[in-house]
């Protein structure tokens, strides 16, 4: 029977293959990894720590402008998209996609692993 | 028997650390060997400058920090914190094996305690107690200096762990020492109101 890792890792990887997306991490709210599909390139638990910092930032900014809670961080450049939102109260799912990426799909089938997520992680 | 230390200005505090069981000693034995007091400047094993500070010092910043980053925070001074543990742990492999053979994994056990030691007596990071398994190692700290600087500064119970520095460098200073990749999680903490701190670690692979 699979881990808890190893199903998280399946949600990863099924996000992948809907879309031009490069890399996915699931990220606890402290900025840890969790489950990753990632090239061995790059410094995952950076990245990860990286990303939560991007999101948690954003949050403080717009709850101190009173503009309540962000439902996910877009960076974009030239090489392509970061994208990261909410997965429950306990983790954060992001996301690495190319430059001509379709935003629309990959901002639906987020929302459909975060869910996943959420539920696996029990919040 | 009776074992007596000769410390001479001359002595490499590494020899001690690979060869001596260390757990054992007292607090002044660990600062002969291993730190060098000179004109304000307290150097750790003739290479590190080191000083002291209040223990709500590290809560205040990481609270701070919180402030802005948000829970992130966490992540942000434990991961750095892994990479100074693992920069520490894997140049003492390194020099290990360049002078002498191939570290097995009792030698890197062995130089692991060796290091807590360090940390508790000359540091005053709090007493480790460290246990080895086949599926990961845990490591209990009484009287933390961060967790019980949380519960001095803020009085109140936190609803996370808070030593986030010595989570990170000791995660680090396994992996780098033991050449392996681990999880890690804590599990207890005094700021939670815990009797005191567990951290466990888990092999990846």
């Amino acid at each position: 029977m699979a881990n808890l890792r190893e199903v998280l890792e399946g949600v990863l990887k099924e996000l992948k293959s809907k879309g031009d997306i490069e890399a996915g991490a699931i990220v606890s709210r402290d900025g840890l990894l969790i489950a990753a599909d990632i090239s061995q390139n790059f410094n995952a638990e950076a990245f990860a720590a990286m990303t939560a910092t991007m999101l948690g930032s954003a949050e403080t900014a717009t709850s101190e402008m009173s503009k309540g809670v962000p439902d996910r961080v877009i960076v974009e450049s030239n090489d392509g998209k970061i994208i990261a939102r909410g997965a429950g109260f306990k983790a954060l799912l992001v996301v690495m996609t190319g430059p001509k990426a379709n935003l629309g799909l990959i901002l639906l089938e987020m929302e459909r692993a975060s869910q996943k997520i959420k539920e696996l992680l029990k919040g | 028997m009776v074992l007596i230390f000769a410390v001479s200005s001359n002595s490499d505090p590494f020899e001690f650390l690979v060869n001596n069981d260390i757990s054992e000693w007292d607090r002044q034995k660990i600062n002969e060997v291993f730190f060098e007091y000179n004109n304000g400047r307290l150097e750790f094993i003739k290479k590190a400058q080191v000083a002291s500070f209040y223990n709500t010092f590290l809560v205040t910043v990481y609270l701070e920090l919180t402030k802005i980053v948000g829970r992130a925070g966490k992540g942000l001074i434990l991961n750095s914190a892994r990479k100074g543990g693992y920069t520490a742990g894997s140049a003492i492999r390194k020099r290990y094996i360049k002078e002498r053979e191939e570290m097995d994994k009792d030698k890197a056990i062995f130089i692991a305690r060796n290091m807590l030691s360090i940390w508790s007596k000359g540091f005053g990071w709090g007493d480790f107690t460290i246990n080895f398994g086949e599926d990961g190692i845990v490591v209990k700290i009484t009287d933390s200096f961060e967790g019980e600087g949380y519960k001095k500064l803020v009085g109140e119970e936190s609803e996370r762990g808070m030593c986030w520095m010595i989570s990170g460098y000791i995660w680090g200073l396994l992996e780098g020492l033991l050449d392996v990749r681990l999880t890690g999680e804590d599990k207890k903490c005094v700021s939670k109101g815990d009797e005191f701190c567990l951290i466990e670690f888990r092999y990846i692979g």
